[in-house]
């Protein structure tokens, strides 16, 4: 392992550490912010439930309706295809209806593989609706009437039989059905679908066109709701068990008379196409067809008898993991047999042509899922968990989809803090890993001669002569050889051409040595040793590794010094170098052949009486046996011989007028 | 991993494989000796040089010894001055030691082959080595490896003249020693060492170019003399060589490898070619090449020994 890949190693193990500290700080300061007891938000992807993955398609499509895939036809093309194709009204446009809202807007592309999730809804548009809204928006104000009733023709669909809806949140997966136009509100619809009629008003439409759906204000009750709208029921706000029929989802592969071309003729020219894409009607409780029947006075007499309270949606609790639905206590509730259609394919399915109509409610199959809801007032023997999480691919948080009870929460919050902690641990310990795949990935692409082997293939057998035959070829041992044949017999080490382009400054090549055959054995060389002897590999510099406590034993010799003083006439008064005799010296040779200097000679060139400038005043007293030049000079003049030595008792030079002056400012004291 | 070793004069330099990148480390061969005091300490402390401690004085080695000679004004003491080991001076060859342990990385397993040069003018054939020589080599064992002793002009051959299957003349301009070696098909044939002083002359070199910086005065001087010396060692060089008969094995024309401190001055190549010929060699001249890297040429022609001699020993030890 390389310096290079140690110091990655730590690096990346130094970011995990610090990655996962301030993780567990940020998630302990959550959970302090929350409470001992509450659960930390958790964001969860809920996969298909038994691996059932369900996309409904609606609007300008032959034969719209939800249909059950796998993951590898899990996108739009393979939807489209299934479902017949376009109509002659398509635009081409195709809204995706994803976690309640509209996320994407495409166009469809029949090459292309546009990607899907599960529970995804896709919304074609018209383009007579488009072009007639658009109209009405950037219309007149005198000429708006008309063009709103050419928006509400538009707006209705070309199916006189009824228009087609979408339900969101109403079952595990999109629930598509048709309806006649004078039910399309929504308060006939959450009528026929056997809920409270407050639940109209939380129901949030998705109109056909993007222009309707940028509407902020709420689809009123009473309105009609065009043809190809998506209803966004609020989540787990449906009695299930209150749920009448609902169609099934399509289990064919491909939709029998689909087009090749994707783009099907108008209605009612194949014979297959007209069979397909009619929708079962809903089935009534009591095996009525709602989509003929008088709806608003027989369904609120048959599932709603008293009105309820206006509805509000109230947040889920520890206790209580679905919304509870205020109704009339006092009625008990009928827990129904489960009717959704949900069960996987089997046989022949149900719903092959579109006047095939479920009569009987017990012939309906049997919901896998029957998740009775909790109505205040139920007997709780009465009450079911629910087995499966929703269907629909949601990033779910607590307060929504908190399925825990409380008891459960209480203690699954430590758990779920621990699940977090290890995933943000492992998490932490990817992203080190990805930043060390990301290094060695770019080593190898700055060097890709690592992923070459082999240093072992340039052995000196790459020409099939060793070198110690080449040397024993070439030994000195015969006059005659060596003067006859100036070209070596020994083949010489040859080398691939490769080496020969890659070298820095080509080398002209001798003539004799031209003959490397670079295809008799091309790998013998590796590419690294080749950039090795180019000089093409960087270097990489490293401190030298000097041990911290070192302990000499011995004695340091001291090195010699030669000392070369410079002419006097160039010596600088200020400098520390005198000169050593009087005399000029050129250099060390002429001092060498001088003989050296008595010390007292020395000490005499020393205490020469220089020009020492004005006196100087001094302040202390000087030390036993400190002397200078002055003092010294003052004392060899008081006794008369300039060579007398100094001694320490040396007399101290009298004090100078401004010592004596400062002594009498300071009282006598120095 | 192999290891290619160059104890030069100035300076130790190692280059090595390690995991595919080439390493490589460095040191001044010198110290510096200073009196153990508080301030000295808190000195070397504070610029975090490598000292040790050696009775009352306090040894400073490799670069920071030259960087705290220029900043108390002290001279730095070669390890190997005019390329000997010292005499009598065991201080100095602890310090080598540790020079050597510095620069030379502690051997992943026993038997890693490390190639080393040593300043020009040792004899290198392991019947006639000097006790010096030995004394290096049983440095590098300490540390685990294999010690091979090669020449620089080998090492400059194999780190430069590749493309000419390793044939032709290797030319190691050192501080003190130049080393002209014959070598055909990466075998040495012949070597020719002359003690050139050639580190004086880079010396000087940099002061005339620092000097003719200031002044705007040419080199035309140390050109001139640079001129002659390389000249007298190729004379010399030429004459051993003929005279030993080794020149007759390699082809011609001949190519040329230099290395050396020297080699980095400006116009090298011209001051060399004309030298070459005011020398007379009795060879035609195919291509001469002075090292792009001067510094690390002789440490990675050792590596490159060093690996082929690896694999050579595989192939003999599957054999």
């Amino acid at each position: 392992m390389s310096m290079h890949d140690r110091s990655s190693i730590r690096w990346a193990s130094r970011l995990a550490c610090w990655l996962g500290i301030v993780l567990v700080a940020v998630i302990s300061a959550d959970a302090q912010a929350q409470g001992v007891g509450s659960n930390a938000k958790v964001i969860t992807w809920n996969p298909a439930p038994n691996g059932e993955i369900f996309v409904g398609i609606l609007g300008e499509i032959e034969k719209p309706g939800v249909y059950r895939l796998d993951s590898a036809s899990l996108n739009l093309q393979s939807v489209i295809r299934r479902s017949g194709g376009f109509r002659t009204e398509a635009s081409g446009t195709i809204r995706i209806v994803r976690q309640d809202r509209v996320v994407e807007s495409i166009f469809f592309s029949p090459n292309a593989n546009t990607p899907l999730l599960a529970g995804d809804l896709l919304v074609v548009e018209s383009k007579r609706a488009q072009a007639a809204i658009s109209k009405m928006y950037s219309a007149d104000p005198s000429l708006l009437p008309m063009y709103a009733r050419a928006a509400e023709v538009a707006l209705k669909g070309n199916d006189p039989t009824g228009i087609q809806l979408a339900f969101v949140n109403v079952l595990d997966r999109p629930v598509i059905v048709k309806v006649k136009h004078e039910n399309a509100r929504l308060s006939h619809v959450v009528q026929m679908l056997a809920q409270p009629i407050e639940l109209a008003q939380a129901v949030r439409v998705i109109g056909p066109d993007r222009l309707l759906s940028q509407s902020a204000t709420p689809h009123p009750v009473q309105e009609t709701i065009p043809d190809g709208s998506v209803l966004v029921f609020p989540r787990n706000a449906i009695n299930r068990g209150k749920l009448p029929s609902l169609p099934i989802p399509y289990e064919s592969e491909i939709a029998t008379g689909a087009i090749p071309s994707l783009i099907g003729g108008p209605s009612g020219q194949s014979p297959e196409l007209r069979n397909v894409g009619q929708l079962p009607p809903i089935i009534a409780r009591d095996g009525q067809d709602l989509r003929y029947a008088q709806p608003p006075a027989s369904l609120e007499q048959a599932t709603i008898p008293t009105p309820a309270p206006a509805f509000r949606p109230e947040p889920s609790t520890p206790n209580n993991d679905r919304l509870e639905i205020p109704g009339p206590p006092q009625i008990p509730v009928v827990s129904t047999p489960p009717r959704i259609a949900n069960l996987p394919f089997s046989g022949q399915p149900r719903i092959t042509s579109s006047s095939q109509m479920t009569t009987e409610l017990d012939a309906a199959p049997a919901a896998p899922a029957p998740e009775a809801i909790d109505v205040p007032g139920a007997p709780s023997e009465r009450v079911s968990k629910p087995k499966s999480k929703p269907f629909r691919p949601a990033i779910e948080s607590d307060d929504l989809d908190e399925e825990a009870p409380a008891s459960e929460s209480a203690t699954g919050s430590p758990l779920s803090s621990t699940l977090m902690l290890g995933m943000l641990v492992a998490v932490g310990l990817l992203i080190g890993l990805a930043l060390l795949t990301r290094r060695q990935l770019e080593r190898h692409a700055a060097n890709p001669s690592k992923r070459t082997p082999a240093p072992q293939e340039f052995s000196r057998n790459r020409n099939e002569v060793e070198p110690e035959e080449i040397a024993a070829s070439d030994e000195i041992d015969g006059e005659r050889e060596i003067s006859s044949t100036p070209q070596p017999e020994a083949t010489p080490i040859r080398q691939p051409d490769m080496a020969l382009t890659t070298q820095p400054a080509p080398m002209q090549m001798p003539p004799s040595q031209t003959s490397w055959d670079s295809s008799a054995n091309p790998d013998l060389l590796s590419a690294w040793f080749e950039q090795l002897l180019a000089n093409q590999l960087p270097i990489f510099d490293e401190h030298p590794d000097f041990p911290a406590q070192v302990s000499l034993q011995g004695r340091i010799v001291p090195p010699p010094i030669f000392r070369v003083d410079p002419p006097a006439s160039k010596a600088l008064v200020q400098g520390p170098h005198f000169p050593l005799a009087s005399q000029a010296s050129a250099g060390h040779d002429e001092v060498a052949s001088q003989s050296p200097p008595e010390t007292s000679q020395i000490i005499d060139e020393f205490d020469v009486p220089h020009d020492m400038g004005p006196a100087r005043p001094h302040f202390m007293r000087r030390r036993p046996g400190e002397k200078t030049i002055a003092a010294a000079a003052a004392a060899r003049a008081k006794s008369g011989s300039p060579s007398a030595p100094i001694t320490s008792t040396e007399t101290k030079p009298s004090m100078t007028p401004v010592t004596d002056a400062l002594r009498h400012l300071q009282g006598g004291q120095s | 991993m192999s290891v290619g070793l160059d104890l030069g004069t100035t300076e130790f330099r190692s280059l090595r494989d390690s995991g595919g990148d080439l390493v490589a480390r460095r040191c001044r061969a010198s110290y510096l000796v200073v009196r153990d005091t508080t301030g000295h300490r808190r000195l070397l402390e504070n610029t975090q040089s490598r000292f040790g401690v050696c009775g009352d004085d306090l040894v400073i080695f490799g670069d920071d010894a030259t960087d705290c000679g220029q900043m108390l004004d002290l001279p730095v003491v070669p390890l190997l001055h005019e390329g000997r080991l010292p005499v009598g001076d065991p201080v100095a060859r602890q310090i080598l030691a540790l020079m050597v342990e510095a620069v030379l990385p502690a051997a992943a397993q026993q038997g890693v082959i490390c190639c080393l040069t040593v300043p020009g003018g040792y004899e290198l054939e392991n019947d006639s080595q000097s006790l010096d020589v030995r004394y290096l080599k049983q440095l590098v064992a300490l540390r685990g490896y294999t010690p091979q002793l090669i020449s620089s002009g080998l090492a400059v051959v194999l780190a430069e003249l590749s493309c000419a299957a390793f044939t032709g003349l290797g030319i190691s301009l050192g501080a003190t020693n130049c080393e002209v070696s014959v070598i055909h098909c990466g075998r040495e044939l012949a070597r020719f060492t002359v003690g050139s002083r050639l580190g004086e002359f880079a010396d000087q070199y940099s002061a005339q170019s620092r000097a003719a910086d200031e002044t705007g005065m040419a080199g035309n001087v140390w050109e001139r003399n640079l001129t002659r010396i390389l000249t007298s060692i190729f004379s010399e060089a030429r004459e051993a060589l003929v005279s030993e008969g080794s020149l007759r094995l390699i082809q011609q024309p001949t190519s040329i490898a230099c290395t050396g401190g020297i080699t980095m001055a400006e116009g090298f190549s011209r001051l060399f070619e004309r030298a070459w010929n005011q020398a007379g060699w009795p060879l035609r001249l195919g291509h001469s090449r002075i090292a792009t890297n001067p510094r690390f040429c002789v440490a990675r022609g050792g590596l490159i020994r060093a690996i082929l001699e690896g694999h050579a020993n595989k192939d003999r030890r599957v054999a």
